[in-house]
Parts: structure tokens; C-alpha cells; sequence
């Protein structure tokens, strides 16, 4: 293909309009000519390529960043940081954003915020589906079927109790795929906006807590690095007395 | 009041809210009952004093959020990070890691960091879009995922065809970091003293690695292989 506005635009100018430096001249000219276009295309593809790909590849993740900054590193990890660096100017960026964030220790009344948009649909998060009752899976002892979730190959199985002069009292347990991914995990409880119980699971994914009423419950299970796992709004019959 | 160290977990959680209550309004408060209390939920792991810490920082949690410089690029809500912060915060200081943090001022602090981690990785994560394939040919191709170790390969390449360590650290800055040659000049002024130097540099750089037939292979199959064997 030849350019059809001769002379053609150099790799020089191509370079150029990659870094977003490129003169009004070579633009129109990119835009009137076909060949001309496919080349800067072309370009742009293999830096779009290399930029997807190699995306703060070798940095330190932030939360490394910031024990570097507290002196939680051992030495090699801290020696690794040091040496990074100085050939990185995100990561110093990240490292002098921290420590002016830190900086700014004023006292301040926090207003009043409620958690009402804890389970608002987030990327990061997965929704937890219900299953039908006629699926659910009794759990031993148990007099009426626990209510069941499923989430992305996760089953979490969920009753309420009553129990006597101790109210309602939550019983849960995570059956995470695989388990080894969910050994240190948290549950956190909330009703309307409040939080009930927050609490590491144990070494079964199981938890139990007292809830002050019957109201609906939020619920939602973290591992760190992993998304969280959310059911929203869930309303529990409630069994035994 | 009774020592934090005899008080039981409800009172615990009370008389630590009222001494926040009182640092917030600038008065003297006695910080040792905040400080049990997250030695409670921290080490000793009581379900009862964790659920008070998240309760009573939660409100501070969400504050240090919306005022973080960067909270608004994130589109998300500032309980999504609070919490992220707050659980984050659990996982690295349960146990022993706990006693590195000699006062309430430092946990609190770090609870802060936590916060700043949440909201800087989160926008770090977000990679550059993927470029549209060029051809119609290619328009259905998915966006082939590479390994790690794939893109370690990819890296050494680069080092290979550009070894001069100036010419490196550029192209860590152009590629790995996104950085435009301005904020590259303003980084390392002592290296390059204009914008011109650094697009020359560059252009030099990206011929080398345009024709670089190793190169193209291990970046994969497709409409990159095609356009750049043009």
C-alpha cells in the first residue's frame, strides 16, 4: 500500500504520535491516509501489546511497598525494594503517597457512615447464588433443612437457631474449593447496616454467632487474596427453641 | 474504670468508644483500652473483640477512604475499601506480627496504611485496555493471557536486544511503567535533559524490538504475528 499524501510519514513521526507528541501535521495526515494509518496501527498494536503484558511487571506489590515503609521486611525483601526503586519511579511515587497520606494525622469526628452499600455489586466481589430449599443438604441434628449458597464452586450451608435464653444464634460453615485457599478467612455479619459478628472461620469453614433478631443478614466471607464471597439480604427461618 | 486487663469485652468495647470519642473531640483520652481491645481480637483471636474493632474504626476506616487522593478514580464505594482495609489489617497483624506495633497511635496508623494498600492496589491493578485487533480477521481472537514466567521471558528478551542500562531503564519506563517521555525527563533529569532525547531513545528502541522476530513470538499468535510481519 502506498501513502497517498506523499512523502509519508516517518517511523520517527509514528514514534512520536505513540508518546502522544505527534504535531497537528502528522495527525491530519493520519487521518487522510490509509497507509499511512495502518502503519501507525500496527505500531500502536505491538505497544499496546507490550504495555498489557508487561504491566508493573517486577514491581513490589503495595502492600509490600508499605511493610517496606513500617520495616516489616526481612532483610532480602527490604534489600530487594531498596535495589528496585531507584528504577521505578511508580513505586517511589507509591512510597512518598503513603508517607504524605500518613502525615495527614488530624483528628477529625468521623461522620456518621452506615454500611448500607456493603453489598453493593462490586467486581472484586462474587454473589453468592441460593439454592432452592428442595436442594438444601440436612445437616446432622438439624431439625428443619439449612438454607444453602453456592458461589462459584463454594457452597456455604446457613441455619438459625433458637437457643433459649441466648437468642438466635447464626451456625455456618464455608465449604471452599479448594480448602486450602480459605484456611485463614473471615466472616462478618451484619444486620441493617450493623455489624453482628466478625470472626475467623474455623479450621472447618464453620462459625457461630447471636444475632439480636430475626431481621435479614448480610453476610460476607474474605481470604485474603481472593475475592469475596457476599449474600445479601437473606432472610433464615428459624428452627428449634 | 476497671484496668483493660480485667474488664470484660462489652465494657472493654464501651470504654474504648468513649476515649475515642474524646481524642476525636481533642481531649485527653486514655488509649489503653483500644489498645486491649485489638490485642483481644489480634492475638488472643476473640470473635467478640473483633466484632467491636470493626463496629467502632469503621466510621474512621470510611473517612481515611474518601479522603485519599485517589479514592474518586476507583468508581467503587468507600465501604469496599474500608472493609478491605480492615480485613487486610486482621490478616497481617494476627499473632505475633501484633507486637511490632507498640502503641495505638502505630496500629491505627497501620490500620491507615491498610487503607492507602487497598485503594493504590486496586488502581494498580487496572491494566491498560487491550487495543481492538486491526484486522476483521482477528476481531474474535481473545486477548491471549501469558504466565508470569511468559512475561519474565518476554522482559529478558527486551534486556537482551536492548542491553545498555540507560536504554533499559527506558523501556521500563515506556513499557512496564506507561510513563510519557515528559514524566520520564522530570523522573531523570540527570539522565536525559529533553523530551526529544527521550523520543529519539524511544524510537530507536521500538525499531529495534518492531523486528525482532523472537520477540513477536513469545508476544503470541494473531493480529500482533500478522500486522508486524508487514
Amino acid at each position: 500500500m502506498q501513502c497517498s499524501q506523499p512523502p509519508a510519514i516517518t517511523d520517527n513521526q509514528l514514534s512520536a504520535a505513540l508518546d502522544g507528541e505527534a504535531g497537528l501535521d502528522v495527525l491530519d495526515h493520519l487521518a487522510g491516509c490509509t497507509s499511512c494509518a495502518a502503519r501507525y496501527a500496527e505500531a500502536r498494536t505491538l505497544e499496546a501489546t507490550l504495555k498489557r503484558h508487561l504491566h508493573r511487571f517486577g514491581c513490589p506489590p503495595t502492600e509490600e511497598i508499605a511493610d517496606f515503609h513500617w520495616g516489616l521486611l526481612d532483610a532480602d525483601a527490604a534489600a530487594a525494594v531498596v535495589q528496585h526503586l531507584p528504577i521505578c519511579p511508580r513505586c517511589s511515587a507509591e512510597l512518598a503517597e503513603l508517607r504524605y497520606f500518613l502525615t495527614d494525622d488530624q483528628a477529625e469526628q468521623p461522620q456518621l457512615q452506615r454500611g448500607a452499600a456493603l453489598h453493593r455489586p462490586s467486581p472484586r466481589s462474587i454473589q453468592a447464588r441460593v439454592l432452592p430449599s428442595q436442594q438444601a443438604v440436612a445437616l446432622r441434628g438439624a431439625a428443619v433443612e439449612p438454607t444453602i449458597a453456592e458461589a462459584e464452586g463454594h457452597t456455604i450451608v446457613l441455619q438459625l437457631r433458637k437457643e433459649g435464653d441466648h437468642g438466635m444464634a447464626l451456625v455456618g460453615q464455608l465449604l471452599a474449593n479448594p480448602t486450602e485457599l480459605w484456611q485463614v478467612a473471615l466472616v462478618e455479619v451484619r444486620q441493617e447496616g450493623i455489624v453482628q459478628h466478625v470472626a475467623a472461620l474455623d479450621q472447618f469453614g464453620g462459625f457461630k454467632c447471636y444475632l439480636p433478631s430475626q431481621q435479614p443478614v448480610d453476610l460476607r466471607f474474605s481470604a485474603k487474596g481472593k475475592p469475596d464471597i457476599l449474600i445479601s439480604s437473606l432472610s433464615l427461618p428459624a428452627t428449634g427453641g | 474504670m476497671t484496668s483493660a486487663a480485667q474488664a470484660s469485652n462489652d465494657d472493654l468495647a464501651r470504654y474504648c468508644a468513649e476515649e475515642t470519642e474524646k481524642f476525636y473531640r481533642k481531649l485527653l483520652s486514655d488509649s489503653q483500652y483500644c489498645l486491649e481491645l485489638f490485642r483481644r481480637a489480634l492475638v488472643d483471636e476473640l470473635s467478640e473483640a473483633l466484632t467491636y474493632v470493626y463496629r467502632i474504626y469503621e466510621r474512621q476506616t470510611l473517612v481515611w477512604v474518601q479522603r485519599h487522593g485517589r479514592f474518586d478514580k476507583t468508581g467503587e464505594s468507600p465501604e469496599y475499601f474500608a472493609l478491605l482495609a480492615l480485613n487486610n489489617f486482621y490478616f497481617a497483624l494476627r499473632g505475633e506480627q501484633f507486637h511490632r506495633f507498640p502503641s495505638l497511635s502505630h496500629l491505627l496508623s497501620y490500620l491507615k496504611t491498610c487503607v492507602n494498600t487497598a485503594i493504590v492496589q486496586y488502581l494498580r491493578d487496572q491494566k491498560p485496555q487491550q487495543t481492538l485487533p486491526l484486522s476483521p480477521l482477528h476481531a474474535s481472537d481473545p486477548d491471549p493471557q501469558l504466565t508470569e514466567a511468559h512475561i519474565g521471558e518476554v522482559w529478558a528478551r527486551i534486556c537482551e536486544l536492548v542491553p545498555d542500562a540507560n536504554e533499559q531503564l527506558l523501556a521500563r519506563c515506556a513499557f512496564l511503567l506507561d510513563m510519557k517521555p515528559r514524566h520520564i525527563v522530570a523522573a531523570y533529569p540527570q539522565r536525559w535533559s529533553s523530551v526529544r532525547e527521550v523520543s529519539v531513545a524511544l524510537y530507536a528502541i521500538r525499531q529495534t524490538l518492531r523486528h525482532d522476530k523472537v520477540l513477536r513470538a513469545l508476544l503470541g499468535p494473531g493480529d500482533l504475528a500478522d500486522e508486524v510481519n508487514g
